[in-house]
């Protein structure tokens, strides 16, 4: 069973003051693995339904997965692919993604990310992510 | 002008993040030249960009290759987006992302795409991606 990832380190990885978090518009929730990205007009996708662009879901997703392993393992990780199914329309609104562990190797690990806007029990997306662990023996 | 041409150069946002040098584009096989933009640098280097901005470019283009494939411009969306990353790109680096439609399948379009370094030729990343024909999303009109 997948279980919910605990206790947030108390210094997050530097991507978080880098220029990928700044467009996404990250924002780390309160509850562990949790992140909004903060709606902007640089997210939409599909002008004309006003939806967010997939590839910013996606975004999104794998940098939730990333942001939430380092959290756990407390060593570099690195993103090797994301298999995302879109679920629902999104619209032109905050984003929430919740990542949880999967399994963890010595150097690979597995994250699912859900994402959601009106209510976590709608779904828009959920993303399967691989990720490299590195420099953990 | 290709459905992609249109798309980048019609004032999109995500158009304003990418310096795009040049468009190859014939039905549904498509490639898109540009630059690298240092808004999507995640690495504590400053150079190196996140795996996201190969996820955003992949995803358009594969979706603009499903328009340039179509008789008729029909809404789409895309369903599977599945991306393998390999190396990061660098903020500045020439790079050429493209895209061929392997096929539709009960309103299904299925699309396989790379982003490759033009500095170095090396492969960052690959993807394959399914697309929704015909959704309910507003038309926008026929193709010119």
């Amino acid at each position: 069973m997948n279980r919910p990832l605990q206790d947030p380190p108390a210094s997050l990885p530097s991507f978080l003051t880098s220029s990928m978090a700044e467009w996404l518009g990250l924002v780390v929730e309160p509850r562990p693995g949790v992140y909004r990205m903060k709606f902007a007009e640089r997210h939409i996708g599909n002008p004309w339904i006003r939806s967010i662009h997939g590839g910013a879901v996606g975004s999104l997703i794998e940098a939730s997965a990333e942001l939430a392993l380092a959290e756990i393992v407390g060593n570099p990780v690195e993103l090797q692919s994301s298999a995302i199914d879109y679920l629902r329309v999104t619209k032109d609104a905050d984003l929430w993604a919740r990542a949880e562990l999967v399994r963890q190797g010595r150097r690979l690990a597995f994250v699912d990310v859900w994402c959601w806007q009106d209510s976590e029990d709608l779904p828009v997306a959920r993303g399967s992510c691989t990720l490299r662990i590195f420099g953990a023996g | 002008m290709h459905p992609i041409e249109r798309f980048f150069s019609s004032g999109h946002p995500l158009a304003t993040y990418l310096d795009i040098r040049r468009y190859d584009a014939n039905g549904g096989s498509v490639a898109v030249h540009f630059d690298a933009p240092a808004a999507f640098v995640a690495g504590p280097d400053g150079k190196t960009l996140h795996s996201g901005l190969a996820t955003l470019i992949l995803d358009s283009v594969l979706g603009g290759a499903v328009m340039g494939a179509m008789e008729k411009i029909q809404p789409i969306a895309t369903v599977g987006l599945t991306t393998q990353h390999m190396r990061r790109p660098m903020a500045g680096e020439k790079l050429r992302c493209s895209a061929n439609v392997e096929g539709f399948h009960q309103g299904v379009a299925h699309v396989t795409g790379r982003l490759v370094s033009e500095d170095d030729g090396q492969m960052l990343s690959t993807a394959t991606g399914t697309f929704m024909i015909g959704t309910r999303a507003t038309p926008i009109g026929e193709r010119v």
